[in-house]
């Protein structure tokens, strides 16, 4: 193998990395890698609500990038089928500790600004006032531009058993987009 | 009303409504892209059934494993739209199942319970 593979192994195992995915996201492939990653989880003897927490907040983060990322291979308008350019990474603390995930994908300045309120606020949030939150959401009317409900971001933060954490920085490739990156543990 | 039927797939759940029974049960992991167009479908079954006739017993299990946020909104919608027409129907009971070791469903059916308190919600530990 190259040297610079050998590095890149090296280095993702240094930072313990359980999973990592850059590139082009569908549906499909959302739902293989969570196959994949419930095995995984099963055979070593996860317990069953961090299992759960993972897979769902996977699969929540995963199907974020294909609805919602700004660098997209299929039309803008597109409801099915659509394939979207995200990073998804999972790194464990050692051997037993928690479960880290992370989602990186670019976002438009307008979004930015309409995540960057929520997840502020959400990010100094008790458990029981996200809970709370989640309820009351559970009986809004969806919003206009979301695909999910408008309870994805919450429902990241309920499983989540450390405050979300997110950022976002100007994307290398394109000026006007910002890449945004949201990281939450189980 | 005909029988409504669809197979699981591996992000939709089976849909078993035997309307002529008065049983329906939805079973599975709900994960689809388009959660909006799944249970679109299985809204307006659902709504049909209801308004074809009152003073039925109806049993309803939901055996959901995992579903994803835009699905739980529409689960929730479900389970609203039968507490509306319990008023209607002779009862109407809601199998809420849940792996023992799910909290977090387990918490969203006590959450059902509060929410919804026209239907007889029971909370039931399964192995999945």
């Amino acid at each position: 193998m190259n040297a610079p593979m050998n590095d890149f192994h090296a280095m993702a195992k240094g930072h313990n990395v359980f999973f990592y995915y850059r590139g082009y996201v569908s549906q499909t492939m959302v739902e293989a890698c969570a196959e994949a990653l419930k095995l995984r989880l099963e055979s070593a003897h996860i317990n069953y609500p961090t299992q759960r927490r993972l897979l769902s907040s996977f699969i929540e983060m995963g199907q974020n990038v294909v609805h919602y990322s700004a660098d997209s291979l299929t039309a803008a308008d597109a409801s099915e089928n659509e394939v979207r350019f995200g990073v998804l990474t999972i790194c464990r603390e050692g051997e037993e500790g928690q479960f880290t995930l992370t989602c990186t994908n670019p976002v438009s300045q307008k979004i930015k600004d309409k995540l960057q309120g929520k997840l502020e606020v959400l990010a100094t949030l008790s458990v029981d006032e996200i809970k709370s939150l989640y309820r009351k959401a559970l009986r809004a009317e969806g919003e206009e531009d979301s695909k999910g409900g408008g309870i994805g971001l919450l429902t990241l933060a309920r499983d989540s058993s450390n405050p979300i954490e997110f950022s976002f920085v100007e994307s290398p490739d394109n000026p006007e987009h910002q890449m945004f990156t949201l990281s939450v543990t189980v | 009303m005909p029988h409504f039927y669809l197979p699981a797939s591996k992000q939709t759940p089976e849909i078993d409504f035997k309307f002529d029974e008065n049983h329906l049960s939805m079973k599975g992991e709900s994960y689809p892209e388009n959660a909006g167009a799944f249970y679109g479908r299985v809204m307006e079954e659902l709504r049909a059934y209801l308004s074809s006739g009152s003073g039925r017993n109806i049993v309803v299990d939901v055996a959901l494993r995992y579903f994803n946020s835009a699905s739980t909104k529409l689960v929730f919608k479900f389970v609203e739209e039968l507490d509306t027409a319990a008023s209607n129907e002779g009862s109407i009971r809601l199998n809420w199942l849940f792996e023992e070791e799910d909290d977090m469903l387990r918490e969203f059916g006590e959450n059902l319970q509060e929410d919804f308190t026209s239907l007889d919600i029971n909370l039931q530990e399964t192995t999945y």
